[in-house]
């Protein structure tokens, strides 16, 4: 049995490094091709009708007049009379034209009658949700009531929320569909499974699993809300099926931001106890939250801090609307915000500067606490906490207020179970073929780096196939697993590879495979680089047939490992008269144990922070009580982060130490997105002197908290 | 049902292109569908993302915002027109180095509307017009870009690329490295008689015989800004639409003597640039350049912004400031309206289905100072929750002319009369001040919507209005 290792701090030449992504070139020219970039011959547009309505039942659908218009192809009903829609954009009937404004007039022409229903889309009131709303948890730890009443004891109460938020990919949920024959299926879809999506249109075909054929080249964001076929991917293969002709279906931005996942809302009342040196007590908490008809778990709170004694209850409210999805680190920025809030306001009752408030309980944060504190530190001297933070009540003149937040996270990241097929040619080509997927997030670059750094040859030496399922099976790209797994697997491919490449080449140098290494595109011997081949020579040794090896992370061993923390500090100003905050810079000290690409890693920080800031400020579904719909459907009330708004970012990654390097390969997706609420929601309270309870932090809600909390801005 | 194809001839990527296609099909469609020149994407469909960004005429346009006949005779560079001699263009290289690049959605329409400001940025350097070696600042960068949006990315690395080839254009003296290049060959076609009669008409009398013929059944299409975002909603069939933006009678910017005249088809962008209208019209230039993203702004028009007749029209509070009036024409007739009386409501004004807007004048005044500010969702791209225009002459201590107005705060745009003759009749002091500010108040009848709240806008009217009150004249 091999021993698989990653090379030491000294022996790596390209592993850590700051690497441009392998795909770049194609990504700027624009000739990288999306799914929804795919024509085929005779290709067919769908297109979905929709309910208007939140709930109702379906009475009658006629489709003869669209029947009937030239160009109309196929009609396809999803959900007959005598269903049930539990959301608005629910989908009634799929229709297949010669091209989409066919396929929207034949819509049109389509006459469905509902029977309205009661129902529930905002979840915010809990106690307008009457029978919607269902007890979901009811915790206790420790001994609650007893904390709360400890001699001395300080108590601090507060509210605070996170409304619905969507995805929001740039390039929509769809894809191509194409059969050949009835029992084959080529699917070129937007997907974070490349080989795990054909089996559920298998499934649900009714087809052998083997006939069905992913291709993905490239995904424009997925966010965790891209794992499945969803009923845009199946309900168009049964369309494709009945037109006898390639059907392409991507959703409409209102249709994508409505039915194609959203993150769940969480509101929650929450008490605190500490003693007046700041030794955190007792947590209380009475939370709900909506992730759709299915209501909504209970996020992980308190958030890290395992306060010792603890009672927590949670509501989960049904309401009629699309179906929640794993947002990037599913529940983390939920729980985070709502502790991370309620800490800070603790911190600001008792007087202590929030710094010292964490530093004082960090021992309730478990493993990771010399961790934290390390970053702690770190981040404030990238912040210059100690010169710039000043306390909450500091009386500041004009209309401009400066304040500073933190704020820590964690997440687990562990690497996923991955295979891949790495092949030496011998004219000393190397590809690896994987049945993964590149999110943008840098798959192929980190395999490409990691045969690159074993076999000692340049980046652009290997070639790395990915986004086909027919090469070998590779998990999901969600829950920050896809780096750690694909570096594994192609890591323990290449080094058996290596090793066979070395015998070969062995009796030709006269030493024992023990004695080669491969470096600097030569196969040598050890301490004597004169004596050895050139790459292609020694590939040329294979004889006529490539060398394969099958490469496997099982979900673990010695390459990866899972858990990391992260401090994010906010600096921001708020304008006190007209309610506008504006990000002066964010600080984010992120660890991820063995870093692959500096370049690619440092690059979702930068995104995540970017996401934060606009689910923070910006981003919020808005549902009509009335007609039950979403109100802001589209990017031009649903507003994301622009270039406007982001401020200075300084990203930091916790590296170069022996600590870290020895975890192995984590993943590092999810843990960035996670701080950025609740550090930005603390800099805000830091700066006007009150919380501002719900994100995001409209100007709106910050000039009303303003107002509750006394602080009228008297003008002029 | 389809309308019969027609021929549509532009220079694209260098070339002389002809294309024949359903006219109810987009810019995008058609680089994408009939070209198969995928790289630029499909966001959104409304002008708010940016990924279908394509350089036309040397200025970043949203694709999916054009018809595609309103191509005739344009010069078209799309990203895959950037490649030269199978070379990266210096933006696209420093997007890589700097990894400026993840899920690569939003990239293309991010360099196209990078190399356009690079491209603008070499032209003012090589006119004089710029400082060597200054480089571009943060501020302008983000007014470059404000028309892209990106979801994964970060957008510092992108700065850090814009940055990097800035230098790289510099270094190798080819600072005013031009997309126009590419536009050499010369679109001589002549326009295709079927689409010049129904879509492309050449001359106003054109276009008014087509709403003389079909009044409601056709509608004219400008900028598309608006008018396309409301086709996509389905609000009515892009093939009753027909292009207005070829008729040099809507063009320009003219002085007439004491007044200016502006045509209904300039552009948001042309009229933030104008240096005759800066000194004329300030609050309308001001306004006008911090309408959407530069790609909204070198599409959307005056007339178009009138036409539309949104309550939160940026540039409307303006022209009431400046008493303007408006010049409509119809087939063998025409009127002339006080802007105050041509709306009539949200989406709603005077204009009937067989005229067209002409253009916009108003009487020229020395020394009139002029300010707008307004509040969005952000702080680009977005529709104003609350703005406010003012326009002034200040002799002394006293107000010789002042009117202000409101935007987004009532059915439509609405003077101030309270507060104008409360500014009016007193000295300029601090109390008059505090005296507008609370009278702004109560003439501002807000509602509750999407963006925000009506006690929310209330409020910041008075704010506002001590910060236009400031930008105008310096503190009382």
């Amino acid at each position: 049995m091999a021993e698989y290792y990653w090379p030491d701090a000294g022996n790596r030449r390209l592993i850590g490094q700051r690497i441009s992504r392998v795909d770049g070139p194609l990504k700027v020219s624009g000739s990288a091709k999306y799914s929804a970039d795919i024509s085929r011959p005779g290709m067919l547009y769908g297109k979905v009708l929709r309910s208007p309505y939140a709930h109702a039942k379906i009475v009658s659908i006629d489709t003869g007049a669209a029947e009937k218009m030239p160009g109309v192809k196929a009609i396809h009903i999803i959900q007959g009379p005598g269903k049930v829609v539990q959301w608005s954009g629910a989908e009634i009937l799929a229709v297949a034209a010669v091209d989409e404004s066919t396929a929207e007039d034949a819509l049109r022409k389509i006459k469905v009658k509902f029977e309205p229903l009661p129902f529930l889309v905002d979840e915010a009131n809990l106690s307008r949700a009457g029978n919607r709303a269902k007890p979901a948890a009811d915790q206790v730890v420790g001994d609650p009531d007893k904390a709360f009443q400890e001699k001395d004891v300080v108590i601090l109460e507060g509210s605070y929320g996170l409304p619905v938020i969507a995805h929001c990919c740039l390039e929509p949920h769809g894809q191509v569909v194409e059969w050949e024959g009835d029992q084959s299926l080529k699917v070129y879809p937007s997907t974070q499974s490349v080989s795990g999506v054909g089996g559920e249109y298998a499934a649900a075909l009714g087809i052998p699993a083997g006939n069905v054929l992913v291709s993905m080249q490239h995904i424009g964001g997925g966010f965790g809300s891209k794992f499945d076929a969803g009923p845009w991917g199946l309900e168009s293969a049964r369309l494709a099926k009945k037109a006898g002709r390639p059907v392409k279906y991507f959703l409409e931005r209102a249709a994508e931001m409505t039915v194609a996942g959203n993150r769940p809302s969480t509101f929650a009342k929450i008490k605190l106890a500490a003693k007046p040196d700041g030794t955190l007590l007792g947590w209380e908490s009475d939370s709900w939250g909506t992730g759709g008809i299915g209501g909504s778990g209970i996020p992980p709170i308190p958030y890290i801090f395992n306060i010792p004694n603890q009672r927590k209850r949670h509501t989960a409210v049904a309401t009629n609307n699309g179906a929640q999805r794993a947002w990037r680190a599913p529940n983390h920025p939920q729980a985070c915000f709502l502790t991370m809030s309620a800490l800070d306001d603790m911190a600001a009752k008792l007087r202590m500067d929030p710094l010292e408030f964490f530093l004082k309980n960090i021992d309730l944060t478990g493993v990771r606490k010399e961790l934290y504190r390390k970053e702690l530190l770190k981040a404030a001297e990238l912040m210059d906490w100690k010169r710039e933070w000043h306390a909450r009540d500091l009386k500041s003149t004009g209309p401009l207020k400066r304040g500073l937040g933190l704020s820590i996270h964690t997440w687990g990241g562990r690497a996923h179970n991955s295979k891949c097929a790495l092949s030496i040619h011998p004219d000393g080509s190397v590809e690896v073929n994987s049945g993964s997927q590149d999110l943008g997030t840098g798959t192929r670059t980190v395999m490409a780096i990691v045969a690159a750094e074993t076999f000692g040859l340049p980046v652009e030496a290997i070639k790395v196939n990915i986004g086909d399922s027919r090469f070998p099976p590779s998990g999901p790209s969600g829950g920050s697993t896809t780096v750690g797994g694909v570096t594994s697997a192609t890591r323990r491919a290449a080094q058996d590879a290596l090793a066979q490449l070395m015998a070969k080449v062995a009796p030709d140098l006269g030493v024992g495979p023990e004695r080669l290494e491969a470096v600097a595109g030569r196969i040598a011997v050890k301490g004597d680089s004169t004596k050895g081949l050139s790459w292609k020579q020694a590939c040329s040794k294979l004889g006529v047939k490539a060398l394969t090896m099958n490469g496997e992370n099982p979900g673990g061993g010695p390459l990866n490992n899972s858990g990391v923390g992260g401090v994010q500090m906010a600096d921001v100003t708020v304008d006190s008269e007209t309610g506008v905050v504006k990000i002066n810079k964010l600080v984010a000290v992120q660890d991820c144990g063995l870093i692959i690409d500096l370049k690619t890693a440092e690059s979702q920080v930068y995104g995540a922070l970017i996401m934060g800031i606009g689910y923070a400020l910006f981003e919020e579904r808005i549902m009509d009580n009335l007609t039950g719909r979403m109100l802001n459907a589209n990017l031009e009330f649903y507003k994301l982060a622009g270039l406007g708004d982001i401020g200075q970012l300084v990203v930091h990654m916790w590296m170069g130490d022996k600590e870290q390097d020895d975890r192995g390969v984590i993943g590092l997706g999810e843990p960035p997105v996670i701080s950025p609420g609740a550090a930005i929601s603390n800099a805000v309270a830091n700066a006007i002197g009150v919380r501002v309870p719900n994100l995001p932090l409209t100007p709106d809600r910050v000039l009303s908290a303003m107002e509750k909390g006394g602080m009228a801005y008297a003008r002029i | 049902m389809k309308d019969e194809k027609i021929d549509v001839h532009f220079i694209l990527n260098g070339r002389d292109t002809t294309v024949r296609f359903d006219p109810s099909l987009r810019l995008l469609d058609v680089l994408r569908e009939e070209l198969f020149l995928t790289g630029s994407k499909e966001g959104c469909g409304k002008g708010e993302c940016g990924a279908c960004s394509v350089i036309m005429n040397g200025q970043p346009v949203d694709s999916c915002l054009i018809m595609g006949y309103q191509a005739e005779g344009a010069t078209i560079t799309t990203i895959e027109g950037l490649l030269s001699d199978g070379e990266l263009h210096p933006l696209q290289e420093a997007f890589i180095d700097c990894g400026a690049v993840q899920c690569g959605i939003c990239i293309p329409g991010m360099i196209m509307a990078g190399v356009a400001l690079l491209d603008e940025r070499g032209q003012k350097a090589t006119a004089g017009l710029r400082s060597e070696p200054a480089e571009l600042s943060l501020e302008e960068i983000k007014y470059g870009l404000a028309g892209n949006l990106c979801r994964c990315t970060g957008y510092v690395k992108i700065f850090d690329a814009i940055r990097q080839a800035e230098r790289r254009l510099q270094a190798d003296q080819v600072a005013a490295w031009d997309s126009g290049r590419l536009g050499a060959a010369q679109a001589n076609a002549t326009i295709d008689a079927a689409a010049r009669e129904r879509y492309l008409p050449q001359t106003l009398d054109e276009a008014l015989t087509i709403l003389a013929q079909h009044g409601a059944a056709r509608r004219a299409l400008a900028g598309g800004t608006d008018i396309l975002v409301k086709a996509k909603d389905g609000l009515f069939p892009t093939r009753a639409l027909f292009d207005i933006s070829a008729i040099s009678e809507l063009h320009g910017i003219v002085d007439q003597g004491d007044r200016l005249w502006i045509g209904s088809g300039v552009r948001h962008g042309e009229v933030a640039r104008s240096e005759l209208l800066r000194l004329h019209a300030l609050a309308l230039v001001s306004a006008c350049a911090l309408i959407g993203g530069p790609q909204i702004r070198n599409r959307g028009t005056l007339g178009g912004n009138l036409a539309n007749a949104s309550p939160a029209a940026d540039s409307v509070p303006p022209l009431y400031t400046l008493e303007a009036t408006v010049d409509i024409v119809s087939l063998g007739a025409q009127r002339t309206v006080p802007i105050e009386q041509f709306f009539r409501g949200p989406g709603k004004s005077i204009l009937q289905p067989t005229e067209l807007i002409r253009g916009i004048s108003f009487a020229k005044r020395p020394n009139l100072k002029g300010a707008f500010m307004r509040l969005g969702q952000r702080q680009a791209q977005a529709i104003s929750k609350v703005s406010l225009a003012g326009s002034a002459v200040l002799e002394g201590r006293r107000f010789r002319y002042l009117r202000l107005a409101l935007g987004a705060v009532a059915p439509t745009v609405i003077r101030a009369p309270q507060t104008e003759s409360i500014l009016l009749n007193d000295d300029w002091t601090p109390k008059t001040l505090r005296a507008a500010c609370q009278a702004i108040k109560q003439e501002a009848k807000p509602i509750d919507d999407l963006r925000s709240t009506r006690e929310y806008r209330r409020e910041m009217c008075s704010v506002l209005l001590e910060r236009v009150m400031v930008a105008l004249t310096g503190p009382p």
